[in-house]
Protein backbone atom coordinates (compact mmCIF):
# COMPACT_ATOMS: atom_id res chain seq x y z
CA UNK A 1 0.00 0.00 0.00
CA UNK A 2 1.28 3.38 -0.90
CA UNK A 3 0.37 6.40 1.15
CA UNK A 4 1.05 9.68 -0.54
CA UNK A 5 1.87 13.06 0.94
CA UNK A 6 0.92 16.47 -0.26
CA UNK A 7 1.98 19.44 -2.36
CA UNK A 8 4.27 19.38 -5.28
CA UNK A 9 5.51 22.60 -6.93
CA UNK A 10 4.10 23.02 -10.43
CA UNK A 11 6.85 23.39 -12.95
CA UNK A 12 6.83 23.98 -16.65
CA UNK A 13 8.23 20.73 -17.95
CA UNK A 14 10.28 21.44 -21.04
CA UNK A 15 12.87 19.65 -23.07
CA UNK A 16 13.02 16.55 -20.93
CA UNK A 17 15.95 14.34 -21.58
CA UNK A 18 16.96 11.34 -19.56
CA UNK A 19 20.50 10.23 -20.06
CA UNK A 20 22.41 7.84 -17.84
CA UNK A 21 26.07 8.72 -17.39
CA UNK A 22 28.11 7.47 -20.32
CA UNK A 23 29.18 3.87 -19.97
CA UNK A 24 26.91 3.20 -16.98
CA UNK A 25 23.26 2.13 -17.41
CA UNK A 26 22.64 2.79 -13.71
CA UNK A 27 19.62 1.55 -11.80
CA UNK A 28 18.24 5.10 -11.44
CA UNK A 29 16.53 7.26 -14.05
CA UNK A 30 16.48 11.04 -13.73
CA UNK A 31 14.38 13.68 -15.40
CA UNK A 32 15.16 17.37 -15.09
CA UNK A 33 12.64 20.20 -15.39
CA UNK A 34 13.54 23.86 -15.75
CA UNK A 35 11.67 27.07 -16.37
CA UNK A 36 11.92 30.84 -16.09
CA UNK A 37 9.21 32.93 -14.47
CA UNK A 38 8.72 35.32 -16.19
CA UNK A 39 10.10 33.92 -19.40
CA UNK A 40 11.33 37.01 -21.28
CA UNK A 41 14.69 38.12 -22.57
CA UNK A 42 16.56 40.84 -20.66
CA UNK A 43 14.09 40.47 -17.79
CA UNK A 44 14.83 39.64 -14.15
CA UNK A 45 13.42 36.21 -13.56
CA UNK A 46 13.07 33.32 -11.12
CA UNK A 47 14.78 30.11 -12.17
CA UNK A 48 12.68 27.04 -11.39
CA UNK A 49 14.37 23.67 -11.40
CA UNK A 50 13.43 20.22 -10.28
CA UNK A 51 14.22 16.59 -10.79
CA UNK A 52 12.44 13.26 -10.48
CA UNK A 53 14.21 10.02 -9.62
CA UNK A 54 12.89 6.60 -10.56
CA UNK A 55 14.36 3.22 -9.94
CA UNK A 56 14.96 1.30 -13.14
CA UNK A 57 13.38 -1.65 -11.37
CA UNK A 58 9.63 -1.10 -11.01
CA UNK A 59 8.43 -1.18 -7.45
CA UNK A 60 11.87 -0.49 -6.05
CA UNK A 61 12.88 2.55 -4.03
CA UNK A 62 15.66 4.38 -5.87
CA UNK A 63 19.06 4.70 -4.28
CA UNK A 64 19.37 7.98 -2.33
CA UNK A 65 20.93 10.94 -4.14
CA UNK A 66 24.15 11.98 -2.43
CA UNK A 67 25.41 14.67 -4.81
CA UNK A 68 23.82 16.92 -7.37
CA UNK A 69 25.47 19.51 -9.61
CA UNK A 70 23.30 21.86 -11.62
CA UNK A 71 24.85 23.91 -14.44
CA UNK A 72 23.07 27.18 -15.21
CA UNK A 73 22.91 28.77 -18.68
CA UNK A 74 25.63 31.20 -19.72
CA UNK A 75 24.93 34.89 -19.34
CA UNK A 76 22.46 34.61 -16.47
CA UNK A 77 22.69 37.75 -14.34
CA UNK A 78 23.27 36.08 -10.97
CA UNK A 79 25.56 38.80 -9.68
CA UNK A 80 23.26 41.66 -10.74
CA UNK A 81 20.28 40.30 -8.84
CA UNK A 82 19.53 41.48 -5.31
CA UNK A 83 18.86 38.00 -4.02
CA UNK A 84 20.53 37.25 -0.73
CA UNK A 85 20.98 40.72 0.76
CA UNK A 86 21.70 38.99 4.06
CA UNK A 87 23.28 35.70 5.07
CA UNK A 88 22.18 33.00 7.45
CA UNK A 89 24.79 30.95 9.32
CA UNK A 90 24.21 27.19 9.04
CA UNK A 91 24.30 26.76 12.82
CA UNK A 92 21.54 29.32 13.25
CA UNK A 93 19.44 27.66 10.58
CA UNK A 94 19.86 24.25 12.19
CA UNK A 95 19.14 25.47 15.73
CA UNK A 96 16.36 27.94 15.07
CA UNK A 97 15.04 27.09 11.63
CA UNK A 98 13.80 29.78 9.29
CA UNK A 99 12.73 31.98 12.18
CA UNK A 100 16.37 32.53 13.08
CA UNK A 101 17.33 33.90 9.67
CA UNK A 102 16.70 37.26 8.03
CA UNK A 103 13.99 37.22 5.40
CA UNK A 104 16.44 38.77 2.95
CA UNK A 105 18.64 35.68 3.20
CA UNK A 106 16.04 33.59 1.37
CA UNK A 107 16.75 33.02 -2.31
CA UNK A 108 14.21 30.34 -3.21
CA UNK A 109 11.47 27.96 -2.15
CA UNK A 110 10.32 24.53 -3.19
CA UNK A 111 9.24 21.07 -2.19
CA UNK A 112 10.57 17.56 -2.04
CA UNK A 113 9.12 14.09 -1.96
CA UNK A 114 10.80 10.95 -0.80
CA UNK A 115 10.20 7.25 -0.37
CA UNK A 116 11.27 4.70 2.17
CA UNK A 117 10.69 0.98 2.26
CA UNK A 118 9.25 -0.37 5.47
CA UNK A 119 8.94 -4.14 5.24
CA UNK A 120 6.61 -4.67 2.29
CA UNK A 121 5.33 -1.12 2.11
CA UNK A 122 6.71 1.95 0.38
CA UNK A 123 5.95 5.06 2.40
CA UNK A 124 5.95 8.53 0.88
CA UNK A 125 7.30 11.58 2.64
CA UNK A 126 6.69 15.23 1.73
CA UNK A 127 8.76 18.20 2.71
CA UNK A 128 9.09 21.90 2.16
CA UNK A 129 12.35 23.34 0.88
CA UNK A 130 13.79 26.80 1.50
CA UNK A 131 16.99 28.04 -0.13
CA UNK A 132 18.97 30.67 1.79
CA UNK A 133 22.24 32.45 1.22
CA UNK A 134 24.84 31.25 3.68
CA UNK A 135 28.31 32.54 4.45
CA UNK A 136 30.73 32.17 1.54
CA UNK A 137 32.59 28.90 1.18
CA UNK A 138 36.07 30.18 0.44
CA UNK A 139 35.77 32.41 -2.60
CA UNK A 140 32.40 31.00 -3.62
CA UNK A 141 28.83 31.82 -2.72
CA UNK A 142 27.06 29.21 -0.63
CA UNK A 143 23.35 28.37 -0.75
CA UNK A 144 21.84 26.47 2.16
CA UNK A 145 18.85 24.23 1.47
CA UNK A 146 16.64 23.87 4.54
CA UNK A 147 14.33 20.89 4.24
CA UNK A 148 11.50 20.40 6.68
CA UNK A 149 9.58 17.13 6.61
CA UNK A 150 6.56 16.53 8.74
CA UNK A 151 4.97 13.16 8.14
CA UNK A 152 5.39 10.26 8.58
CA UNK A 153 9.00 11.09 9.61
CA UNK A 154 9.42 14.51 11.18
CA UNK A 155 12.83 15.93 10.41
CA UNK A 156 14.66 19.09 9.52
CA UNK A 157 18.00 19.11 7.88
CA UNK A 158 20.28 21.46 6.02
CA UNK A 159 22.53 20.73 3.11
CA UNK A 160 24.85 23.17 1.39
CA UNK A 161 25.26 24.09 -2.24
CA UNK A 162 28.26 26.02 -3.49
CA UNK A 163 28.09 28.22 -6.57
CA UNK A 164 31.15 27.49 -8.64
CA UNK A 165 32.29 29.32 -11.77
CA UNK A 166 31.67 27.57 -15.06
CA UNK A 167 32.39 28.26 -18.70
CA UNK A 168 31.19 27.66 -22.20
CA UNK A 169 27.46 27.09 -22.39
CA UNK A 170 27.08 27.53 -18.65
CA UNK A 171 27.50 30.52 -16.36
CA UNK A 172 27.82 28.74 -13.06
CA UNK A 173 27.41 25.45 -11.27
CA UNK A 174 25.40 24.81 -8.13
CA UNK A 175 27.25 21.95 -6.47
CA UNK A 176 25.33 20.28 -3.62
CA UNK A 177 26.09 17.45 -1.24
CA UNK A 178 22.93 15.82 0.09
CA UNK A 179 23.17 14.01 3.44
CA UNK A 180 21.71 10.60 4.02
CA UNK A 181 18.43 10.79 5.87
CA UNK A 182 18.00 7.81 8.18
CA UNK A 183 14.53 6.88 9.29
CA UNK A 184 15.36 5.07 12.56
CA UNK A 185 18.18 3.09 14.06
CA UNK A 186 19.20 0.45 11.52
CA UNK A 187 16.29 1.57 9.36
CA UNK A 188 16.41 2.41 5.67
CA UNK A 189 17.58 5.74 4.36
CA UNK A 190 14.98 8.00 2.85
CA UNK A 191 15.30 8.29 -0.93
CA UNK A 192 14.38 11.59 -2.52
CA UNK A 193 12.18 10.90 -5.52
CA UNK A 194 11.50 14.47 -6.50
CA UNK A 195 12.99 17.80 -5.58
CA UNK A 196 12.15 21.26 -6.78
CA UNK A 197 13.32 24.69 -5.87
CA UNK A 198 13.44 28.17 -7.21
CA UNK A 199 16.31 30.63 -7.33
CA UNK A 200 14.66 33.99 -7.60
CA UNK A 201 12.19 36.46 -6.10
CA UNK A 202 8.93 34.68 -6.85
CA UNK A 203 7.17 34.10 -3.55
CA UNK A 204 9.82 35.99 -1.58
CA UNK A 205 9.41 39.22 0.36
CA UNK A 206 12.31 41.15 1.84
CA UNK A 207 12.05 44.00 4.33
CA UNK A 208 13.87 47.30 4.41
CA UNK A 209 14.16 49.26 7.65
CA UNK A 210 13.15 52.85 6.96
CA UNK A 211 12.95 55.21 9.88
CA UNK A 212 10.74 53.41 12.39
CA UNK A 213 9.11 50.78 10.20
CA UNK A 214 9.87 47.84 7.96
CA UNK A 215 8.91 48.27 4.34
CA UNK A 216 8.39 45.10 2.29
CA UNK A 217 9.84 44.77 -1.18
CA UNK A 218 10.66 42.06 -3.70
CA UNK A 219 14.29 41.50 -4.61
CA UNK A 220 15.48 41.83 -8.19
CA UNK A 221 15.64 38.52 -9.99
CA UNK A 222 18.26 36.93 -12.19
CA UNK A 223 18.38 38.60 -15.58
CA UNK A 224 17.68 36.42 -18.59
CA UNK A 225 20.29 37.10 -21.29
CA UNK A 226 19.44 39.34 -24.20
CA UNK A 227 20.00 36.57 -26.71
CA UNK A 228 18.68 33.02 -26.59
CA UNK A 229 21.01 30.32 -27.90
CA UNK A 230 19.78 27.88 -30.48
CA UNK A 231 17.84 25.16 -28.74
CA UNK A 232 16.98 27.29 -25.73
CA UNK A 233 18.75 28.08 -22.46
CA UNK A 234 20.56 24.89 -21.47
CA UNK A 235 20.68 23.30 -18.04
CA UNK A 236 22.57 20.19 -17.07
CA UNK A 237 22.48 18.19 -13.86
CA UNK A 238 24.80 15.42 -12.71
CA UNK A 239 23.75 13.06 -9.94
CA UNK A 240 25.60 10.62 -7.73
CA UNK A 241 23.73 7.96 -5.73
CA UNK A 242 24.48 6.02 -2.59
CA UNK A 243 24.98 2.86 -4.68
CA UNK A 244 27.78 4.78 -6.44
CA UNK A 245 25.97 4.95 -9.74
CA UNK A 246 25.70 8.24 -11.57
CA UNK A 247 23.26 9.85 -13.94
CA UNK A 248 23.07 12.99 -16.01
CA UNK A 249 20.04 14.87 -17.23
CA UNK A 250 19.73 17.92 -19.42
CA UNK A 251 16.93 20.33 -20.04
CA UNK A 252 16.44 23.60 -21.88
CA UNK A 253 14.11 26.50 -21.36
CA UNK A 254 12.79 27.25 -24.87
CA UNK A 255 13.53 30.63 -26.35
CA UNK A 256 10.66 32.93 -25.47
CA UNK A 257 8.25 33.81 -28.24
CA UNK A 258 8.99 37.18 -29.85
CA UNK A 259 7.01 40.05 -28.40
CA UNK A 260 4.14 40.84 -30.75
CA UNK A 261 5.29 44.45 -30.93
CA UNK A 262 8.94 43.59 -31.44
CA UNK A 263 10.21 44.54 -27.95
CA UNK B 1 67.56 81.74 -37.22
CA UNK B 2 65.89 82.03 -33.90
CA UNK B 3 65.00 78.75 -32.20
CA UNK B 4 61.74 78.95 -30.31
CA UNK B 5 60.88 76.10 -28.03
CA UNK B 6 57.42 75.99 -26.58
CA UNK B 7 56.73 73.56 -23.77
CA UNK B 8 53.04 73.54 -22.86
CA UNK B 9 52.66 72.51 -19.21
CA UNK B 10 49.91 69.96 -19.84
CA UNK B 11 51.49 67.88 -22.56
CA UNK B 12 55.22 68.43 -22.50
CA UNK B 13 55.31 68.51 -26.29
CA UNK B 14 57.99 70.71 -27.88
CA UNK B 15 57.67 72.27 -31.29
CA UNK B 16 60.22 74.02 -33.45
CA UNK B 17 59.45 76.92 -35.76
CA UNK B 18 60.95 76.21 -39.16
CA UNK B 19 62.01 78.78 -41.73
CA UNK B 20 58.98 77.89 -43.79
CA UNK B 21 56.77 79.02 -40.90
CA UNK B 22 55.30 75.55 -40.14
CA UNK B 23 55.67 73.93 -36.71
CA UNK B 24 56.30 70.27 -36.31
CA UNK B 25 56.65 68.15 -33.19
CA UNK B 26 60.17 67.48 -32.08
CA UNK B 27 61.33 65.90 -28.86
CA UNK B 28 58.51 65.04 -26.54
CA UNK B 29 58.95 64.87 -22.79
CA UNK B 30 56.70 62.31 -21.21
CA UNK B 31 55.60 62.94 -17.69
CA UNK B 32 55.08 60.45 -14.92
CA UNK B 33 51.96 61.14 -12.97
CA UNK B 34 51.12 59.65 -9.62
CA UNK B 35 47.46 58.93 -10.07
CA UNK B 36 44.98 59.04 -7.21
CA UNK B 37 41.34 59.18 -8.15
CA UNK B 38 37.99 58.65 -6.54
CA UNK B 39 35.03 58.16 -8.82
CA UNK B 40 31.37 58.27 -7.94
CA UNK B 41 29.14 56.81 -10.62
CA UNK B 42 25.53 55.84 -11.19
CA UNK B 43 24.13 53.21 -13.48
CA UNK B 44 22.77 54.20 -16.86
CA UNK B 45 21.96 50.66 -17.96
CA UNK B 46 22.20 47.45 -16.03
CA UNK B 47 20.94 44.09 -17.15
CA UNK B 48 22.10 40.55 -17.23
CA UNK B 49 25.84 40.49 -16.79
CA UNK B 50 26.70 44.07 -17.79
CA UNK B 51 26.32 47.41 -16.03
CA UNK B 52 27.07 50.79 -17.60
CA UNK B 53 28.09 53.53 -15.20
CA UNK B 54 28.67 57.25 -15.55
CA UNK B 55 29.91 59.89 -13.10
CA UNK B 56 32.70 62.17 -11.95
CA UNK B 57 36.20 61.44 -10.84
CA UNK B 58 38.12 63.72 -8.48
CA UNK B 59 41.74 63.69 -7.45
CA UNK B 60 44.71 64.01 -9.77
CA UNK B 61 42.27 64.79 -12.54
CA UNK B 62 38.76 66.13 -12.07
CA UNK B 63 36.82 64.81 -14.97
CA UNK B 64 33.95 62.75 -16.30
CA UNK B 65 34.26 58.99 -16.19
CA UNK B 66 32.34 56.10 -17.76
CA UNK B 67 32.71 52.45 -16.89
CA UNK B 68 31.32 49.34 -18.54
CA UNK B 69 31.29 46.45 -16.06
CA UNK B 70 30.94 42.82 -17.08
CA UNK B 71 30.18 40.25 -14.40
CA UNK B 72 32.11 37.18 -15.50
CA UNK B 73 31.08 35.04 -12.56
CA UNK B 74 29.84 35.39 -9.01
CA UNK B 75 33.34 36.54 -7.98
CA UNK B 76 35.01 38.13 -10.99
CA UNK B 77 34.32 41.30 -12.97
CA UNK B 78 36.00 43.06 -15.86
CA UNK B 79 35.78 46.75 -16.62
CA UNK B 80 36.34 49.02 -19.57
CA UNK B 81 36.68 52.68 -18.63
CA UNK B 82 37.14 56.09 -20.21
CA UNK B 83 38.08 59.26 -18.37
CA UNK B 84 37.88 62.65 -20.01
CA UNK B 85 40.27 65.17 -18.47
CA UNK B 86 40.72 68.47 -20.23
CA UNK B 87 42.48 68.00 -23.53
CA UNK B 88 41.65 64.41 -24.33
CA UNK B 89 40.58 61.01 -23.10
CA UNK B 90 42.23 58.00 -21.54
CA UNK B 91 40.75 54.54 -21.92
CA UNK B 92 41.64 51.16 -20.60
CA UNK B 93 40.52 47.87 -19.20
CA UNK B 94 40.90 45.87 -16.05
CA UNK B 95 39.69 42.98 -13.99
CA UNK B 96 38.89 42.57 -10.33
CA UNK B 97 37.76 40.08 -7.76
CA UNK B 98 34.20 40.65 -6.66
CA UNK B 99 32.53 39.68 -3.41
CA UNK B 100 28.87 40.29 -2.66
CA UNK B 101 28.26 40.85 1.02
CA UNK B 102 24.87 41.98 2.14
CA UNK B 103 23.59 44.94 0.20
CA UNK B 104 27.00 45.77 -1.28
CA UNK B 105 29.50 44.25 -3.63
CA UNK B 106 33.20 44.80 -3.05
CA UNK B 107 35.83 44.60 -5.74
CA UNK B 108 39.58 44.94 -6.03
CA UNK B 109 42.03 44.45 -8.89
CA UNK B 110 44.09 46.26 -11.49
CA UNK B 111 43.57 48.24 -14.67
CA UNK B 112 45.80 49.15 -17.61
CA UNK B 113 45.67 52.04 -20.02
CA UNK B 114 44.99 50.94 -23.56
CA UNK B 115 44.90 54.24 -25.42
CA UNK B 116 44.55 57.99 -25.16
CA UNK B 117 43.43 60.81 -27.37
CA UNK B 118 44.34 64.47 -27.72
CA UNK B 119 46.85 65.55 -25.13
CA UNK B 120 46.89 62.01 -23.75
CA UNK B 121 47.50 60.12 -26.95
CA UNK B 122 50.76 58.77 -25.52
CA UNK B 123 49.25 57.82 -22.19
CA UNK B 124 50.32 54.48 -20.76
CA UNK B 125 50.22 52.61 -17.50
CA UNK B 126 49.80 49.09 -16.18
CA UNK B 127 49.03 47.46 -12.85
CA UNK B 128 47.10 50.47 -11.67
CA UNK B 129 45.22 49.53 -8.54
CA UNK B 130 41.45 49.74 -8.45
CA UNK B 131 39.01 49.03 -5.63
CA UNK B 132 35.51 50.00 -4.69
CA UNK B 133 32.00 49.31 -3.60
CA UNK B 134 28.83 48.87 -5.62
CA UNK B 135 25.34 49.10 -4.16
CA UNK B 136 23.60 45.93 -5.31
CA UNK B 137 20.19 47.57 -5.40
CA UNK B 138 20.95 50.87 -7.12
CA UNK B 139 24.26 49.95 -8.81
CA UNK B 140 25.71 53.22 -7.46
CA UNK B 141 29.46 52.77 -7.61
CA UNK B 142 32.35 54.29 -5.70
CA UNK B 143 35.76 53.46 -7.11
CA UNK B 144 39.29 54.32 -5.99
CA UNK B 145 42.22 54.28 -8.39
CA UNK B 146 45.87 54.57 -7.46
CA UNK B 147 49.02 54.02 -9.45
CA UNK B 148 51.49 55.56 -11.81
CA UNK B 149 50.83 56.55 -15.40
CA UNK B 150 52.84 58.23 -18.11
CA UNK B 151 51.29 60.96 -20.21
Amino acid sequence: MRRTGSLTAVLTCVGLLVSPAAGDAGPQRITLQTAFAPDRLRTPTTIQFGFHVLSANPGQVPSPVTKMSLDLPAGMGLATSTLGLAQCPPATLIEQGLAGCPASAQVGIGTAEAEMRVEHEILDESATVHALLGPPAGENEQVLFYVEAITPVGAQFVFPGVILPASGRYSGRLDTTIPLIPTWSEGPNVSVTSFSSTIGPRGLTYYRHLKDRFVPFHPRGIAVPAHCPRGGFPFRADFTFLDRTRATATSAVPCPAPHPFGR
Amino acid sequence: MTLAILIPAATGTASVATPSGGAKPAARTARTVSLTETGRLHSTNGSGVTIDERGRATGTYDCAITVHLTILSANRVTAAFTVSPRGGTISGTGSARFVAKGANGYFGGTISIARGTGSYRHASGTNIGISGIIDRETFNLTVHVHGTIRV
